[in-house]
């Protein structure tokens, strides 16, 4: 091997190293021995959601934040859909996948809520410690699941909120906190027993 | 076997103390046991005692009883339900260690000091007595093991009878070292034990 390509060599495994060395991961998934294949309902801020979807476990993919090199992954975002009409849409989608199959991560969990105009994150601090009945008059679920008809179905459910909390006095923009149980039911897809647990970083936050 | 492997002229005495006795553990939760365990003594000389000890300690049948909260998506039902939680601690050990006399050498009546290194397997169990089947538990306790080295040291009273002796020994014991992953609302901690033994006569060279 010449000595410019071991010099190639090197740098690339310089790069790889920068790349994936660097990375940390910002999830702590404690198994539920009462509930075999999910988390347990904690609010710690463990980074997690996980639910069974048709009977089988799913969970959010793992927050990876990044070294020096390359983006952090998210498992869950806060989005504000700005509308024409009077109200806009506050959603929280959820990334994750079957844990039976975490190579292929392009579901979604998503609960859309309307909100008003003036509405700030903070004020959904009311809904602490609140069971909120979804029922599509108050917004919706929607899931994105492989191998499930599911998309564009407006499901109904039920959802805990143990903690939410949003704060935006952070020099570096909004954080928060959520926590608690989910339930919800769309078509062909029912998702059960869910639990989530985050501490939301300012990229999770979006549109605000 | 092995008091037969250990020379003959380095201990005077060797003796087999059976001993029992209640520990506390050194955190809040009353986390409390019933011991008991085997102790074989070399007597070095009239103020030294080499030491080598099993012991296992049980948990009391009632345990340690808390409460903790679990929350339901059944609208028909409550969201919030009180929960109970029992921890049950364990642990069984084997050490080696030694006693000093303090006081009293060349009395019937001495006070000692005692010292223990050892390993240590600690376990505290936990269960919860809820409704599982609409009810989820927030921030689970889950049993925690570990075995890891530990050190101890205590006071001992021994009255000296006609061949045998009697025991009263105060002791505190680290838990064992090592940490454990799981985010649990306690942790394996030392005990403060209280143990009352016989010394019986094996050997006399």
């Amino acid at each position: 091997m010449s000595a410019k390509r071991k010099i190639h060599l090197l740098a690339y495994l310089l790069l790889y190293m920068l790349v994936i060395g660097c990375r940390k991961n910002g999830t702590r998934y404690y198994p539920d021995k009462e509930t075999p294949g999910l988390s347990i309902f904690s609010n710690t801020g463990n980074n997690v959601l996980s639910c069974a979807v048709n009977g089988q476990a799913w969970q959010t993919v793992t927050r990876a934040t990044s070294g020096l090199i390359g983006r952090t992954s998210y498992e869950l975002y806060v989005t504000r859909h700005r509308t024409g009409s009077l109200l806009d849409t506050l959603s929280f989608s959820w990334r994750g996948s079957y844990t039976s199959n975490q190579l292929i991560q392009g579901d979604d969990i998503t609960l859309f809520l309307p909100i008003a105009k003036n509405f700030r994150l903070s004020d959904l601090q009311a809904w602490q410690g609140r069971r909120l009945v979804i029922d599509s008059s108050n917004g919706y679920f929607s899931a994105n699941i492989a191998g499930t008809p599911s998309v564009n179905a407006k499901g109904r459910g039920v959802i805990y909120f143990n903690t939410i909390r949003f704060d935006s006095s952070a020099q570096q923009g909004i954080t928060g906190k959520i926590s608690g149980t989910m339930e919800a039911g769309l078509n062909a897809v029912k998702i059960s027993t869910g639990r989530f647990d985050h501490a939301i970083l300012p990229d999770q936050v979006r549109n605000y | 076997m092995m008091i037969a492997a250990l020379p003959a002229c380095a201990f005077s005495q060797t003796f087999l103390e059976p001993f029992a006795g209640y520990q506390v553990g050194l955190n809040n939760q009353k986390n409390n046991s019933v011991n008991s365990g085997l102790q074989l003594a070399f007597k070095r000389n009239s103020s030294i005692e080499f030491l080598l000890q099993l012991q296992k300690s049980w948990p009391l049948p009632s345990g340690s009883n808390a409460p903790d909260s679990s929350f339901t998506l059944n609208t028909s039902l409550p969201l919030y339900a009180p929960a109970e939680k029992k921890l049950r601690s364990s642990s069984l050990l084997l050490a080696a260690g030694c006693r000093f006399v303090l006081a009293g050498k060349q009395s019937n009546n001495k006070l000692l000091a005692t010292t223990y290194l050892g390993i240590k397997y600690q376990k505290t169990a936990v269960s919860y007595q809820y409704d599982k089947t609409n009810y989820t538990i927030l921030n689970p306790d889950q049993t925690l093991s570990r075995t890891g080295l530990f050190v101890s040291a205590g006071l001992a009273y021994m009255r000296q009878l006609k061949t045998s002796r009697l025991l009263v020994e105060l002791n505190v014991a680290s838990p064992s070292a090592g940490s454990n992953k799981y985010p649990s609302s306690f942790k394996l901690t030392g005990q403060l034990s209280c143990n009352i033994g016989y010394s019986i006569q094996l050997s006399k060279n």
